[in-house]
């Protein structure tokens, strides 16, 4: 008898697994996920500790040559081409003739110009359109980036577009 | 005979069963690690504005003209706020000063000044803007989205199509916002 009993117990500990619940779980993250879900080629990486400003109008960035500026430097296509302190450009830095003149950032986008059109010559399907993704931290003054917008567009980087964090 | 008749409850809950919920699990637990590779936390997004045909239409007149009747400027500084500024041909420059509000700019009131300014002028769509160099970048932008597009408190602006004269309505204020002291100055 107590054998029949204890069997009957056992019997009453085996259950099945709830998993509505996990579910439940799961279909609100897979919803948050598909919204956040992003199939754009063009990855916008972001350096140091840049805060790119808020924008309520934007188009979608192709792809083109990135330029980062944080108030530590300025980066061509994450290489660090450029040492800034605290947002200010060093005044050795600057062009003795033309004040607005940056020769280091003139040389690396040149660089990278040139290689683009040695592309475009070898390859036609490669067009060379003078296209740079400007990101650049909200804290820093215009006069910076005026300087560096007309050394972009002297390296033959005229087609500017500003990189801006999208309000939804 | 002995054998029980069943109760109509115990009826009931026998042709209940459970959902077998484990494969849509399996789908689930494939599916989030590949969402949350992809998924982007801080996105660039596209605002679509779709454009109605006479609008794009004076749009593209105004882009592609050479020689302007009007130039808007919009002059930006630290200390004395914003100056908008309209040269029509052949007349004196019109000077509209929007200054600072507790030490910062008054955006709203820039706004408000270049919607009646769109209203004046609607077949012009560019901008000029002129920071000064101590101006901080997140102003500029701020200053350059507040000039592109009308929100729902404004009055509606509308553009008159050439070949029907029909008014058609429009968001856009000054969606060309272009920097005028990057060379030069």
């Amino acid at each position: 008898m107590v054998r029949m009993k204890r069997r009957w117990r056992n019997r009453d500990a085996s259950y099945t697994l709830q998993l509505t619940a996990m579910v439940d779980m799961f279909t609100i993250l897979l919803v948050f996920l598909l919204k956040s879900y992003t199939t754009s080629s063009v990855q916008m990486a972001t350096v140091d500790d840049i805060q790119v400003p808020m924008s309520v109008s934007m188009n979608e960035p192709k792809e083109a040559l990135r330029m980062h500026v944080s108030i530590k430097g300025v980066y061509v296509d994450d290489v660090k081409v450029l040492d800034l302190e605290e947002g200010q450009i060093n005044s050795a830095e600057l062009d003795t003739k033309d004040k607005k003149f940056i020769k280091r950032v003139f040389d690396e986008l040149d660089k990278h110009a040139k290689k683009s059109r040695d592309i475009a010559s070898a390859n036609t399907t490669h067009e060379f359109k003078g296209d740079l993704i400007l990101q650049a931290d909200q804290n820093l003054d215009y006069g910076l980036l005026k300087k560096i917008m007309y050394t972009s567009m002297l390296a033959g980087y005229a087609n500017i577009k500003l990189g801006l964090m999208g309000m939804e | 005979m002995g054998k029980r008749r069943r109760t109509f409850r115990q009826r009931v809950e026998d042709s209940t069963y459970e959902l077998n919920l484990a494969p849509m699990l399996d789908m689930m637990v494939a599916l989030v690690p590949f969402l949350l590779l992809s998924i982007a936390f801080v996105r660039l997004v596209v605002v679509e504005t779709k454009i109605p045909q006479p609008v794009a239409k004076a749009l593209k007149e105004d882009r592609d003209k050479k020689d302007r009747d009007v130039n808007i400027r919009m002059e930006v500084s630290a200390k004395k706020g914003v100056v908008i500024l309209v040269k029509e041909k052949g007349k004196k420059t019109k000077k509209f000063p929007v200054k600072l509000k507790e030490g910062s700019f008054d955006v709203e009131a820039v706004h408000n000044k270049l919607v009646s300014i769109k209203q004046q002028y609607p077949k012009v769509f560019r901008l000029e803007i002129l920071p000064k160099d101590n101006v901080v970048y997140k102003d500029v932008v701020q200053l350059m989205d507040t000039a592109r597009y009308t929100k729902n408190s404004d009055p509606q602006l509308f553009v008159v199509d050439d070949e029907t004269k029909e008014k058609v309505p429009s968001k856009l204020i000054f969606p060309d916002v272009i920097f005028g002291n990057v060379v030069g100055s």
